[in-house]
């Protein structure tokens, strides 16, 4: 059971990364290690002027279990630096699914363990329910979306003191979801901005807000997408190991709505644990990330056993 | 391998399983139970399934505590947590052990928290599993699980009952834990504290859980040094999932690492019925710990 092999010095820069056509995206990943795959599916969605997450947020968590298992980020379509959806109608949850379900696809790979955070956790959650055969195991991060409780993000995040786009904005926006502001470094942020700096993410933000894609087409399909996910999780559908880690102190998820996942998941599937973490906020996988890998490495390598 | 030893500590009898023999902080495991009380005759051997498995990370330890299997009963007060922790901590000593991450399930939960308060040095990390003693209590309903324990008492058919009583389900009472348990019952340790607790002022003692608490809630405001996880079963009878997230958030008001965890299809003997999620989750807490001060 013993991670004296990931070790918290292994931190360095991320590989770098490749890309790969899927169905005409052109999608950016980083690949390292050797073993059972783990693949890692960040949270929020395209259109967002104040905060953009991308494959590097997980870094603490890569490189470390990169030493046991072959381990792979990517960006979801629309984000990081990956290509934005094609037809408008395609700015949904939907989409953003098909497209990461089509990406596993593609590199040919085993069964993977999936570990999806926030808005990635529905994702992952969905790509579990609708390719079972893509994934052998699944961990939900903090995922309000796949909670039947209230978020509370936009009354913590609205409106950024700061002009969109900015560096003390996004540094904002994620200090605000954080147990310890301290943990939002300046590579984190240097990775947001990177992202911002790019036209084509501009383009989505533009189709989301004054195109209103968000309004009339994302909101509206996830929101559906969550009724049916939560009958399919309380009708047993999901038939895979999974773990579910959630934050004590998540400003923007509530830890009651850990134990509903709990509920709806371990009613019929044995191999279900609800993990709580303290000091944590929405990224306890960057608050505690030596607690948070060697957690999900015995996770994994039981769920591969 | 497991190996069951016997040593002297403070000139008494203990008997100890132990496996792994890899360096660094061992993992020490303390058995819950009743002695002499509860229609099971409790000791080290509740943990022969997992035992194996921390064995494979780190050096795993769990002696039968005074008054339980092959451990002599000195004098009831000896029954009593402090004297318990106190116990561990000779044992500690006598085996070198500088450090340990400290394992409690149910009465040994109360041990162990105990021990990592009055002697947080010893302790690297507190992991308190399915533990209806420890949470606050408030005024709780009755305790009838083991109402009506079927006669003779610690017989293999009458502990195979109880063990039935606190479980999800009975799988995991197996030949080996009754041979076990029967063996335990028929030592002198065990008809030690049965012969104890044939009088009322020892019984009304209740292990000296009701004078402590007092003394562990001020000591919890006071906060816990310890690294601490709170580990509960998704259908403790024993218990409720709230008590083991109540007691979590007492701990966790003070003590930044802090952990709870929920596990699935699981009663009072998780470790039993849940072995290999049940030690990937404390051995991920042990390890990230241990990561956590090499970072």
């Amino acid at each position: 059971m013993s991670l004296a092999t990931v070790l918290p010095d292994q931190r360095q820069t991320l590989p770098a990364p490749k890309h790969i056509d899927v169905d005409g995206i052109d999608t950016r990943y980083y690949e390292a290690g050797q073993g059972e795959p783990i693949v890692f599916i960040y949270g929020g969605n395209f259109g967002s002027a104040d905060s953009a997450s991308s494959a590097p947020v997980w870094s603490l968590n890569f490189l470390p279990l990169s030493e046991r298992f072959k381990v792979l980020a990517f960006d979801k379509l629309g984000q990081g630096h990956t290509g934005n959806p094609k037809r408008n109608e395609d700015y949904t949850m939907a989409a953003v699914i098909r497209h990461a379900a089509a990406f596993i696809g593609e590199l040919k790979l085993p069964p993977v363990h999936l570990v999806g955070h926030s808005r990635g956790g529905f994702a992952a959650t969905r790509i579990a329910l609708e390719y079972p055969q893509l994934v052998s195991s699944l961990t939900i991060v903090s995922s309000g979306t796949l909670s039947p409780r209230v978020s509370t993000n936009e009354v913590v995040l609205s409106k950024p003191p700061y002009p969109a786009y900015s560096r003390e904005g996004a540094r904002w926006v994620y200090e605000g979801y954080s147990y310890n502001p301290k943990v939002v470094t300046e590579e984190w942020i240097d990775n947001v901005m990177d992202v911002f700096a790019q036209p084509k993410y501009r383009v989505s933000v533009h189709k989301m807000v004054q195109e209103e894609a968000g309004a009339r087409y994302f909101l509206p399909e996830l929101a559906k997408q969550k009724r049916e996910t939560l009958g399919w999780l309380r009708e047993g559908r999901l038939q895979r190991p999974t773990q579910i880690v959630w934050a004590q102190n998540d400003p923007t998820v509530a830890v009651e709505g850990g134990f509903d996942v709990f509920d709806m998941i371990s009613a019929h599937n044995r191999r279900t644990t609800l993990n709580i973490i303290n000091h944590a906020g929405h990224f306890s996988y960057r608050e505690h990330p030596e607690r948070f890998n060697a957690l999900l490495a015995g996770f994994v390598a039981n769920a591969s056993a | 391998m497991m190996q069951k030893t016997e040593l002297q500590v403070a000139g008494r009898r203990v008997s100890l399983i132990k496996a792994g023999a890899t360096a660094g902080e061992p993992v020490v495991l303390l058995h819950g139970g009743r002695a002499g009380l509860s229609p099971i005759a409790s000791g080290a051997h509740v943990f022969d399934r997992v035992i194996p498995l921390f064995a494979t990370g780190r050096k795993a330890i769990a002696p039968d505590l005074p008054g339980y299997g092959g451990s002599d009963l000195a004098s009831p007060a000896d029954l009593d947590v402090e004297k318990q922790a106190s116990f561990v901590l000779a044992l500690l000593d006598a085996l070198s052990i500088d450090r340990a991450h400290i394992v409690g399930h149910d009465l040994g939960g109360l041990v162990a928290l105990w021990l990592a308060i009055t002697a947080a040095k010893r302790v690297r990390s507190l992991s308190i599993a399915a533990s209806p003693v420890c949470p606050p209590t408030g005024d709780g309903l009755n305790d009838i699980l083991f109402d009506a324990a079927p006669s003779p008492l610690w017989s293999r058919q009458s502990q195979a009952w109880a063990f039935e009583r606190v479980s999800y389900s009975h799988e995991h009472v197996d030949a080996a834990l009754l041979d076990a348990c029967e063996q335990a019952a028929g030592g002198k340790p065990h008809r030690d504290a049965v012969d104890v607790m044939r009088d009322e002022h020892v019984r009304h003692r209740n292990f000296g859980i009701g004078a402590l608490k007092g003394r562990i809630w001020e000591s919890l405001r006071r906060g816990l040094t310890a690294p601490t996880q709170i580990v509960w079963a998704s259908h403790d009878p024993a218990t409720t999932r709230e008590a083991g997230y109540v007691l979590y958030k007492v701990i966790a008001e003070h003590q930044g690492a802090a952990q709870f965890h929920l596990i699935n299809r699981a009663g009072s003997f998780v470790f039993r019925e849940q072995p290999a999620e049940f030690t990937r989750v404390v051995a991920a807490f042990q390890d990230g710990i241990d990561l956590e001060a090499a970072a």
